[in-house]
């Protein structure tokens, strides 16, 4: 038996928790091992040692001291109800708290969700698929959107979710009113005792009003000279696609504007491009697929991988497939006449290269 | 032992019987706390946070789990939110470093640590291990009420326990020897 093994067990002695057999195996091993003799020592010494420690007591009774306190919390209690959620909310960090961390994580579930729909629409429908639709202007917009940008807009996207949410909370409870509305979308810190006691909505409504509007414009407005930005985008896709599975059948630019999976991290669509993306959401190799503008091309990259495939659509006959490379390949985009399909190629290290094949040429070539 | 009589009179609104809970369990609150803290003040505030806490919260109790249990979490919960906020933590080779002498010819002498002595070397412990140990040896708790105060599993709650245990053994061996390190 090795003293390691030996040392649980005289750890577990210690506690009392070895049955017959483990303690003879142990004292027969001690009895052979001076180490091991001397550290039982030790940690027996040590642990009588732990358990004499002084029991000290509190120089002055606590209870006495926090009784006003709790007297306090009392008359707060029969003040307003219902009294116990006050209890909670008040004194102590409520569940629904104030956390940034939770709430942040309670919007980013609410957008992987979202995510979901969407992709498992657009998949199931590709016969609604919008190719061939344009959008003004948009074409910078697309290959320079870098994948900061793409996150902050689903984190924009979340805030956006959220507030709907929450604006939906205080009708339902009964206490409408545009205030109550405010003060909900406003600050949880401020609102959840006014949530909780009706009494006092209104205060706590008119507290908070100027704090929440700016905030809440600023979710919604940031990037406010081009229609095209990911927030509006996404905010289209979010209605079109919780209105009636017509994910983007609306014709609008801004609905034809590509949507996008937040899961797939590493692969993004491009926004305000003409090119369609679309994934194969739950395959454990998903493949991302961009039809070109012109509905003739469609370009095919697997997640984990950095090949590209091009595919005639009429005949599904493929016209180019790139050599196997490490890395992925991101921002799959048409150009507006579908003559070339730009993208990024992000190698093992990390380092990006920018890449354009040419339909024409029928050549792929560094940008 | 705190009677479930009690108990469930403090959580059907008896304000009385609440307030004699609270004392029935201030001490062993306080206990914890002190211990956690190392640090008289910080601990007479950190149970009195406690206890305001267990006065709000008694309605969240439920009887599966046991009532010293949930006392302890919250005390312990309390108390790790304090010292992470006060000091970061210290690993064990760098309590070593800082380990000071205190009066080395006499600490050769003795033949039990001091209290004094245990108490410091248990305050240089990782957070966690600090944790288990109070709750072993301040509480007498066994490795499953140490479990379900934590909410950490019973394998690493021994783990917790023996490495503590083998760090005081370490720390207080040093210091016993002389235990002077630069």
């Amino acid at each position: 038996m090795m003293c390691q093994e030996v040392m649980e067990l005289m750890q577990r002695y210690i506690d009392g928790d070895l049955d017959e057999q483990e303690t003879s195996l142990m004292m027969d091993h001690v009895g052979q091992c001076p180490d091991c003799a001397a550290m039982l020592d030790r940690l027996k010494r040590l642990s009588s040692e732990l358990e004499q420690l002084p029991r000290v007591v509190p120089r002055y009774s606590l209870v006495d001291a926090i009784l006003p306190e709790l007297e306090r919390l009392n008359e707060l209690e029969i003040r307003t109800a219902p009294a116990d959620e006050i209890l909670e909310a008040a004194p102590l960090r409520s569940r629904r708290s104030l956390r940034p961390g939770r709430d942040l994580l309670r919007r980013l579930s609410t957008v992987v969700a979202l995510g979901v729909v969407v992709g498992l629409l657009i998949f199931t429908q590709p016969d609604q698929w919008p190719f061939g639709s344009n959008s003004s202007g948009t074409n910078e917009a697309g290959p320079s959107l870098d994948k900061q940008n793409n996150e902050k807009s689903v984190i924009q996207e979340s805030n956006t979710n959220t507030l709907k949410v929450e604006q939906q909370a205080p009708a339902s409870k009964g206490t409408g009113g545009a205030d109550d509305q405010h003060a909900d979308r406003a600050d949880p810190r401020e609102s959840d005792p006014g949530e909780k006691a009706p009494n006092d909505v209104k205060i706590t409504g008119n507290e908070t009003m100027p704090a929440a509007t700016p905030s809440f414009n600023a979710s919604t407005s940031e990037p406010p000279a081009n229609p095209d930005t990911p927030v509006s985008n996404r905010g289209d896709v979010d209605r079109s696609a919780s209105a009636s599975g017509e994910a983007s059948s609306s014709g609008s630019p801004a609905a034809s504007a590509s949507e996008e999976v937040p899961q797939s991290a590493g692969i993004m669509a491009e926004d305000g491009d003409q090119g369609k993306m679309a994934f194969g959401s739950g395959a454990p190799d998903a493949a991302v697929s961009v039809v070109s503008p012109d509905g003739k091309w469609r370009a095919v990259t697997s997640e984990g991988t950095a090949t590209i495939q091009i595919y005639k659509s009429e005949d599904n006959s493929l016209l180019f497939d790139s050599a196997a490379r490490e890395g992925s390949i991101e921002n799959l985009t048409w150009s507006p006449e579908s003559t070339y399909l730009y993208y990024s190629w992000i190698d093992a290290e990390g380092s990006r290269t920018e890449l354009m094949f040419d339909i024409e040429g029928v050549q792929e070539s560094n940008r | 032992m705190v009677e479930p009589a009690l108990i469930k009179a403090a959580q059907a609104g008896d304000r009385e019987a609440l307030v004699t809970l609270l004392r029935e369990i201030e001490h062993q609150v306080y206990r914890t706390a002190y211990y956690l803290l190392n640090h008289e003040q910080d601990a007479l505030d950190a149970s009195q946070e406690a206890l305001i806490r267990v006065y709000t919260k008694i309605g969240s109790y439920e009887e599966k789990a046991q009532f010293r249990t949930w006392v302890q979490r919250i005390v312990t919960n309390i108390c790790i939110d304090k010292f992470r906020r006060k000091r970061p933590s210290v690993s064990i080779d760098e309590h070593e470093m800082v380990f000071e002498s205190g009066d080395s010819v006499e600490a050769e002498v003795l033949s039990a640590y001091a209290a004094e002595e245990i108490r410091e070397a248990i305050g240089k412990l990782p957070e966690h291990h600090r944790t288990v140990v109070v709750l072993r040896y301040l509480q007498d708790f066994s490795y499953n009420e140490i479990a379900d105060s934590l909410n950490l599993p019973l394998n690493t709650v021994k783990s917790y326990l023996f490495r503590a245990r083998q760090q005081l053994q370490v720390l207080l061996h040093d210091y016993q020897k002389g235990g002077v390190r630069g």
